[in-house]
């Protein structure tokens, strides 16, 4: 038996490769189980459960490990991560929907509603670089929220292009409309999604052990000297837009495939401080720890989500002391442990 | 709608976001941070003011100084708790600060005020100039009157006594005024009693036309942040200035666009905000004053 775990030890090294590895078995094995029909049985609050965390850990995570390089690693503070997530979102809908009562939507194969996703989020995010890279910290924060809400208020009033405050229906549901119940769809997604997270963490893990990521953390140190070492600051600062702008914008299309449909509602100043939250509280910087810390945010969501069955406070109070708490949490993080619980004090000088 | 309709709303508009503007490029100038809270410091002054007209049924020329004196007591207790002891840990963790404040505030005040709307009985007079085809209430000449005493106030203040100079001082150089004998740690301790003091006359004045909500003061954050961005970050000056461009900008393209496209009258001004960013990082005053 020892002999068996040191050679799993000796196989299973830290390595993204192998993170990489357990996320495509992950994704495959969901999506083969998917597709063979068996029927999933379990308990409807289990279900409840996958829903939540879907969302809340598995697609924000992977929005977060695209933040996490522009500001963990590179110290590029992108306050308006929800811009990507929205855009790939509205442009899976767009390209992909069909809506029987808003003309809205192209109906291509959802494939397709992805890569164009990826398109536009990649464009969008040169254009607003290459214009606001160089601002200094505060600005950045501002344009990049500014942008945010622009998008967010442009879905919401224009009702013959982005769908107004209905939202855009009729997105192909690439779980629902395959599995035989909701039950089954509800695993597969949660399964497969995850799968996809393990992938990203793996690739952001690389990314960020490589000689690039180290010219990154560099930049965030102290940008003079890694200037003076003959490293084009700029293009650098560009990259990291870029890259860091792909999982958020893949997020954003995945929310479309499976919630159907795309509304304002999904894409608020909510979704940034959740996710900003949860990386401070990891630890910025730290992949793992960014991660684990939006566990915490979303555990804590999932946790209140049943404890307001037993506490008399109407939803609607319940909702704002849930959002109070989040705020609180954000604060007393900055204050007292600005490095989060797994980042290291001496990597991470928050001020900009 | 005539244009001369228009540069009313415009001007109505201009004057409350000019008040705040002034509020909060204060702070940026003085403290050297972004507050994100500072809709919900308006939200105050809404409600105040809400609770002194319809509660204490005060007249509002009552009701203003009321409003401006609670709304910087109590603004002024939030960021002595909040943002005082953290005055030196920086922009950014400042602004993150700032962000978690406003979502304790806003969903604190949801929780104590309940969601609904809140009117104000303002009843106001019209006069209708209908051969020139626009019409004015007292409503919009009051609020209109309320900014341009308030800029007086402001500028007397801030030129012709000790405490104005002092935080002018202080906002263009802080070590030197710290050297010249001027108490800097005061003045940024006590300049949030002038910045919440203007934030909820604003946020007052504000709901006055609309109503009260525990929202108020955050649909307007962006507004006023443009409007202190294009002034000039810290000039006061620059802030009214931007204030008025502002909101004739959103008035004249909600009234002027086509089609579905005037909903997105507040989006150009989030436009033109970017557009300064980029070309102007300093504003349009850039003048090194606050």
């Amino acid at each position: 038996m020892s002999e068996l775990t040191a050679k799993i030890s000796e196989l299973w090294t830290e390595s993204p490769l192998n993170y990489l590895r357990v996320g495509a078995l992950v994704t495959i094995l969901s999506v083969v189980y998917l597709f063979s029909g068996l029927q999933a049985g379990y308990p409807g609050w289990v279900l409840l459960v996958f829903n939540v965390l879907i969302v809340n850990f598995v697609l924000y995570g992977i929005l977060l490990l695209g933040l996490n390089l522009q500001y963990g690693y590179a110290g590029i503070v992108n306050f308006g991560p929800v811009l990507f997530f929205a855009l790939g979102a509205y442009t899976v809908a767009l390209v992909s929907a069909e809506s029987t009562f808003s003309d809205l939507g192209m109906g291509m194969p959802w494939y397709v509603g992805v890569a164009a996703a990826l398109v536009v989020v990649l464009v969008v995010a040169f254009i607003l670089s290459l214009s606001t890279i160089q601002l200094r910290g505060d600005y950045l924060a501002v344009v990049t929220l500014a942008g945010a809400e622009i998008f967010h208020e442009m879905a919401a009033g224009l009702p013959a292009t982005l769908g107004g405050n209905q939202g855009i229906p009729g997105i192909p549901r690439i779980f629902h409309d395959i599995a035989p119940d909701a039950f089954t769809a509800g695993l597969a997604a949660f399964g497969a999604l995850t799968g996809l997270l393990i992938i990203s963490y793996a690739v952001m893990q690389r990314l960020g052990e490589s000689p690039f990521g180290r010219v990154l953390r560099g930049i965030r140190d102290d940008e003079t000297a890694v200037e003076f070492l003959g490293k084009d600051i700029f293009s650098y600062k560009i990259k990291t837009f870029l890259i860091g702008s792909v999982p958020m914008g893949l997020a954003g299309a995945f929310l479309g495939l499976i919630n159907g449909g795309v509304a304002p509602g999904f894409i608020t100043i909510d979704v940034t401080v959740l996710v900003w939250v949860g990386m401070l509280i990891g630890g910025a910087g730290s992949n793992r720890g960014a991660l684990v810390g939006l566990l915490i945010i979303s555990s804590f969501q999932l946790f209140t989500r049943f404890a307001n069955q037993s506490i008399p406070v109407g939803s609607n109070t319940f909702a704002s002391l849930r959002l109070m708490a989040v705020g609180l949490l954000m604060i007393l993080i900055i204050v007292y442990r600005p490095q989060g619980l797994f980042g290291d004090p001496d990597k991470l000088e928050v001020d900009a | 709608m005539s244009l001369i309709q228009n540069l009313i709303f415009g001007l109505e508009m201009g004057s409350y976001i000019a008040i705040a503007a002034i509020g909060f490029t204060i702070i940026y100038g003085i403290v050297n941070m972004i507050n994100f809270a500072y809709g919900e410091y308006m939200t105050i002054g809404a409600f105040v003011g809400w609770f002194a007209m319809s509660e204490f049924s005060l007249p509002l020329a009552a009701a203003i100084p009321v409003v401006i004196v609670v709304s910087a007591i109590l603004g002024w207790v939030i960021s002595r708790i909040v943002f005082v002891p953290n005055h030196d840990a920086g922009p950014i963790p400042l602004l993150l600060i700032s962000i978690g404040l406003g979502f304790v505030l806003r969903n604190g005040y949801r929780i104590l005020l309940g969601g609904s709307p809140r009117y104000f009985d303002m009843s106001p007079t019209t006069f209708r100039f209908d051969s020139l085809g626009f019409f004015v209430t007292t409503r919009h000449l009051t609020i209109i009157a309320i900014g341009l005493v308030s800029f007086l106030a402001i500028h007397l203040l801030l030129t012709r006594t000790d405490a104005g100079i002092a935080m002018r001082a202080t906002s263009d150089n802080e070590k030197l005024s710290t050297i010249s004998g001027i108490y800097t740690d005061k003045i940024r301790r006590n300049v949030w009693l002038l910045s919440s003091g203007l934030a909820g006359l604003s946020g007052f004045m504000l709901a006055t036309s609309t109503a009260a909500t525990p929202l108020t003061g955050f649909h307007q954050i962006l507004l006023v942040l443009s409007a202190a961005i294009l002034g000039g970050a810290g000039s006061a000056y620059g802030a009214i200035a931007g204030a008025y461009i502002i909101g004739l900008t959103v008035t004249l393209a909600g009234s002027y666009l086509p089609g579905e496209f005037a909903n997105l009258g507040t989006m150009f001004a989030f436009v033109i905000l970017i557009v300064v960013l980029l070309i102007r990082p300093t504003g349009i005053a850039d003048v090194e004053e606050a």
